[in-house]
C-alpha cells in the first residue's frame, strides 16, 4: 500500500522522469513534509532543467536542518554568472551588507548569530563591514529587523523567493517594496504616489515605469545603474557621478527627450545640495556642542559606540539610541527627512520632496538650534566671556576635526589671546 | 728634642696613622679673587643645603647639623642622616627628609633647630624643593620587589606645611630584575626633580623599562596646577639632573654616556652640549657659572677644576660655591655672578601663557610672541 505522497511521486515521475530522478531521495518525504516547497520547485525552471534539491541544498540532511547549509549566492553563482557579476557590482551586492557586523563581543551573543556572516567552520566572515546600529540589537531583532533586508547581498532569494523561479515575482515592484519602504527610504511609497506610479496602475508599465524600468534597465542585476550618490545620500564627485548620470539620462530617454530628463535630474541635484547644506548646518551645531562638552550626556558618559567607543559619531554609523536628545533629532533629520527630500525629488514626488521631506528637514533644524541654545545657556562653556582656556580648548577641538583651517585656527587663537591682560 | 717638639711629632704621627689629617680641596690654580675655606665636616655623598641667610645644613657623622657661614662649631639638630635637605626661599626654614623602613619623615626646622612641622609620607623621599615659602614639594619612590622584578612607584607630595601632604602619582613602572639589581642609591637618584624658577612646573625623571630595549629615564615637564605633562628628553639611568636654567625655558640633563645637554622646553630641542657625564651638576643663580663633574665653567670656558667627585651648590647670591668632598664642606668664594634674572612685571600673564602652552593650547611660537616684553620688577 503506498501513501498519498508516494502516489503523487509516481505520477510526477511519470510526467517528468528526469526531474524526478534529480531529486529522487528527497521527494518522497518532502511531498509530505513540505508539499508547498515541492510544488513551487516542481513548477520552476529549475525542475525543468533537472536541477534537483541536492544541487542547491547538498546532501547533509543534518546540516540543512540546522540551518548551516545556506543556499546563498555562491550556490547560485556557478550557473547564473552574469546575474551574479552584475549583482556583486551593484549596491545590492556591495553596500548593503552594512546591516551586519561581528557580535562576538556582545554579552548577549547567541551562537547561531555567527551564521549571519560565517559559513560553517569558516573563520573569515562573508563581509568585513560592520554596522553600529546592528550591533546594538538583540539577535532576534538583528535577524528580522536587519538581516531580512540586508541579506540581499548574498541571497538571491531575497528577491526571487526560495523555490519558485517565476520572473513575474521579481518584475513586480512589490518585490522591492518589502525593503524599500518605511521612514528612512520610502522609495516604494513615493513611486506609488508619483506620476510614474499612478500611471503604472492606470495605464500599465508602458506608460508608467516601475522600479525595474529605471533601476534594472534591460534586466540588469546592477541596481546601482544611474546613481549619483551613495546609499547614505552623500553625492559622488563630479567625475564619479558622470557615468551614472549618463546611464540614467539614457534610461529616461526611452520616454523623454534627453534635455528634459537631464533638466529634471539636475533639479533633483539642486534639491540635494540645498538639503545637504541644512544637514551640514545641523551637524556643525552638534560638533560645536561636543567641542564645548555640552551634549547631554556627552559620549564619554554613555554606553560606548559599538565601533567608535566613547566618541561622537554623526556619520553613517550614527545611532538612534544611547545618544543625546539633540543627536536623536539629527538622526531623524539625516536618516529620515534628508533621505525623503532627496529621494522624493529624484522620484518626482512633490509631497515627499516638500512636506514629508523638506518641511521636516527645516523644522528639524529649528529644533536642533533651539536645543543647542538651551544647552549653551545651561553650560556656558567656551562662550564669549568664558575663560581663555575653555575657548582655546574648543578651538583646538574644532581644528583637530578639520572644522578650522590652520590659518583660521591661528586667527581665532590670536583673538582669544588678545583677551589675556 | 725638646718635650714640646716630641709632643708635636707624636701628634702628627698619630694623626697620619689614624686618618685624622685635615682634608684639603685640590684644585687647579685659583682664578684671581677666588679663595677656598674648609667650613665643616660633612659626610661624603650625603646631602647638604645652603641658605639665603648664610647658614648651611650638613650631615656630619650621621647627624643633621646647622652651620653658620662665619665658621664655628655646628649645632646638631637631629640625630639621623637625612635623604635630602632644602632651605626655604627666605632661608628661615629648613626641610629635611628622613628614611624609615617603609616611609619617610618630613620635618621642618627653624634656624634654632626647633621642629616646627612634620609629616609622614609613604616611600623614600628622594628630592625636596620649595615652591614658595609656604609650599614644599617632595618626590618619593616606593619599591615593591617580586621574583620577576620590582614595581617602582614615584609620587609627588605637595605640602603646605600645615595639612597632610597631597600625593600625585608621577610614574608607576614594573622593572625587570636587571634594573632592580642596580644599587638602590642609583634608583633613588633616578627620581630627582627640579622646580622651574616660575614655580609653576617641575621637571622629573620617569623610569621606563621596555621589553627588548635598554631601560632609560624620560625627562618629563609637568605643569603643577593642570597636571599637563610633556616629555622633553631621554637619558640613561643614574644620570644627573634635571636642572632648570634660570630662564625657566630650558633644562640641563646629564647623561652617563658622557654628554650633558641643555634642552629647550617644551620642544626638547637640544640647544647646548658639554662633553661630560653631568653626574654632579650645579648652576649659579644667574646661570653664568656651571659646575659639572668637578669643572667650573664660566660662559662656556673651563676656569677651575675640582675633584670630579665634588658635590656642589651655589650660594643663593652667587658669590660662592659650597663643595662637599671627602667628608668636608668647603666654601669657594670670589665668584662674580651677575644679578639673578627677575621675573617679569606682569607675572600673572606670563604664568597664564605658560599654562596654556603646557596644555598644548598654544604653540611655543605663540607663547614667545606674546610673553611680556615689559621690564622686570
Amino acid at each position: 500500500m503506498i501513501g498519498r505522497a508516494g502516489f503523487c511521486f509516481l505520477i510526477f515521475s511519470a510526467l517528468f522522469p528526469t526531474a524526478a530522478l534529480a531529486s529522487e531521495p528527497c521527494l518522497p518525504c518532502h511531498l509530505e513534509k513540505t508539499p508547498a516547497a515541492v510544488a513551487q520547485w516542481q513548477g520552476s525552471a529549475h525542475a525543468r532543467a533537472q536541477v534537483g534539491c541536492e544541487k542547491c541544498h547538498g546532501s547533509d540532511h543534518e546540516k540543512i536542518v540546522s540551518g548551516a547549509a545556506r543556499v546563498d549566492m555562491r550556490v547560485c553563482a556557478p550557473c547564473h554568472q552574469k546575474a551574479f557579476r552584475e549583482h556583486k557590482a551593484s549596491r545590492h551586492g556591495m553596500g548593503l551588507h552594512s546591516g551586519w557586523g561581528c557580535t562576538r563581543n556582545r554579552p548577549s551573543l547567541k551562537r547561531d548569530e555567527c551564521r549571519f556572516c560565517h559559513r560553517d567552520g569558516d573563520r573569515v566572515p562573508d563581509s568585513g563591514v560592520q554596522c553600529a546600529r546592528f550591533l546594538k540589537q538583540s539577535a532576534e531583532m538583528g535577524e528580522i529587523g536587519c538581516n531580512y533586508c540586508h541579506s540581499v547581498e548574498n541571497s538571491c532569494d531575497s528577491c526571487h523567493s526560495k523555490h519558485a523561479t517565476d520572473l513575474k515575482i521579481v518584475r513586480d515592484p512589490n518585490s522591492c517594496a518589502k525593503c524599500h519602504m518605511g521612514p528612512d527610504h520610502p522609495q516604494w511609497e513615493m513611486w506609488q504616489t508619483s506620476l510614474h506610479g499612478t500611471l503604472n496602475v492606470s495605464a500599465g508599465r508602458a506608460m508608467g515605469p516601475d522600479c525595474q524600468s529605471c533601476h534594472m534597465p534591460k534586466g540588469t542585476h546592477d541596481v546601482s545603474t544611474g546613481m549619483t550618490m551613495n546609499s547614505g545620500g552623500v553625492p559622488f564627485s563630479a567625475e564619479q557621478a558622470k557615468a551614472g548620470r549618463e546611464q540614467m539620462v539614457q534610461t529616461c530617454s526611452g520616454c523623454h527627450a534627453p534635455a528634459f530628463a537631464r533638466r529634471e535630474l539636475e533639479r533633483g541635484d539642486a534639491v540635494r545640495t540645498q538639503s545637504l547644506d541644512l544637514l551640514k548646518q545641523a551637524e556643525s551645531i552638534i560638533w560645536d556642542l561636543n567641542d564645548r562638552e555640552l551634549l547631554d550626556p556627552m559620549p564619554i558618559d554613555r554606553e560606548p559606540h559599538p565601533l567608535s567607543g566613547p566618541r561622537l559619531v554623526t556619520d553613517s554609523q550614527m545611532l538612534y539610541e544611547d545618544t543625546s536628545h539633540i543627536e536623536r533629532l539629527f538622526f531623524k533629520m539625516k536618516k529620515y527627512d534628508y533621505a525623503r527630500t532627496v529621494k522624493g525629488a529624484y522620484h518626482q514626488n512633490p509631497a515627499y520632496t516638500h512636506w514629508y521631506g523638506n518641511a521636516e528637514l527645516k523644522m528639524d533644524l529649528v529644533d536642533i538650534k533651539s536645543e543647542a541654545s538651551r544647552l549653551k545657556e545651561r553650560g556656558k562653556r567656551g562662550l564669549p566671556g568664558g575663560s581663555a582656556e575653555e575657548a582655546l580648548e574648543v578651538l583646538k577641538k574644532r581644528y583637530e576635526r578639520g572644522a578650522l583651517s590652520p590659518e583660521q585656527y591661528a586667527t581665532e587663537k590670536a583673538r582669544v589671546l588678545d583677551r589675556i591682560k | 728634642m725638646t718635650y714640646f717638639r716630641r709632643i708635636a711629632l707624636f701628634s702628627l704621627l698619630l694623626g697620619t696613622l689614624t686618618g685624622c689629617a685635615a682634608v684639603s680641596l685640590q684644585t687647579s690654580p685659583l682664578p684671581e679673587g677666588f679663595a677656598v675655606r674648609n667650613l665643616a665636616k660633612a659626610d661624603a655623598d650625603a646631602p647638604f643645603s645652603v641658605s639665603r641667610t648664610g647658614s648651611f645644613a650638613v650631615i656630619s657623622e650621621k647627624n643633621l647639623q646647622l652651620i653658620d657661614a662665619s665658621g664655628g662649631p655646628g649645632r646638631s639638630i637631629a640625630k639621623a642622616p637625612a635623604t635630602d635637605l632644602s632651605f626655604s626661599p627666605s632661608g628661615e626654614r629648613l626641610a629635611a627628609a628622613f628614611a624609615t623602613p617603609s616611609q619617610s619623615l618630613l620635618q621642618l626646622f627653624d634656624l634654632q633647630g626647633k621642629i616646627i612641622a612634620e609629616a609622614l609620607v609613604p616611600g623614600r623621599i628622594t628630592s625636596l624643593a620649595w615652591r614658595s615659602e609656604k609650599e614644599l614639594l617632595a618626590t618619593a619612590l616606593t619599591i615593591k620587589k617580586f621574583s620577576f622584578g620590582s614595581e617602582l612607584s614615584s609620587t609627588l607630595f605637595r605640602w603646605d606645611t600645615v595639612a597632610p601632604p597631597v600625593a600625585t602619582l608621577l610614574n608607576d613602572v614594573t622593572a625587570r630584575l636587571k634594573v632592580t639589581k642596580l644599587p638602590e642609591e642609583i634608583l633613588y637618584k633616578s627620581l630627582s626633580f627640579a622646580i622651574s624658577p616660575y614655580g609653576d612646573e617641575i621637571a622629573y625623571c620617569a623610569l621606563k623599562d621596555p621589553p627588548l630595549f635598554l631601560p632609560y629615564l624620560r625627562i618629563v615637564v609637568r605643569h603643577l596646577e593642570s597636571g599637563a605633562e610633556r616629555q622633553v628628553a631621554e637619558t640613561g639611568i643614574g644620570s644627573g639632573g634635571p636642572i632648570y636654567h634660570p630662564d625657566g625655558e630650558s633644562l640641563l640633563v646629564g647623561d652617563r654616556r658622557a654628554m650633558t645637554r641643555r634642552f629647550a622646553i617644551p620642544a626638547g630641542k637640544e640647544i647646548d652640549a658639554w662633553p661630560s657625564a653631568g653626574d654632579r651638576m650645579a648652576l649659579s643663580p644667574s646661570g653664568s657659572y656651571l659646575l659639572m663633574d668637578g669643572r667650573l665653567f664660566l660662559g662656556g670656558r673651563d676656569i677651575l677644576s675640582f675633584p670630579t667627585q665634588s658635590a656642589a651648590a651655589f650660594l643663593p647670591d652667587g658669590s660662592g660655591i659650597a663643595i662637599s668632598y671627602e667628608g668636608s664642606l668647603f666654601l669657594v668664594t670670589g665668584l662674580n655672578d651677575p644679578p639673578v634674572p627677575r621675573l617679569p612685571r606682569d607675572l600673572d600673564r606670563t604664568l597664564e601663557l605658560r599654562r596654556l602652552r603646557a596644555l598644548g593650547l598654544i604653540t611655543d611660537q605663540e607663547f614667545k610672541a606674546r610673553k611680556t616684553k615689559a621690564p622686570a620688577l
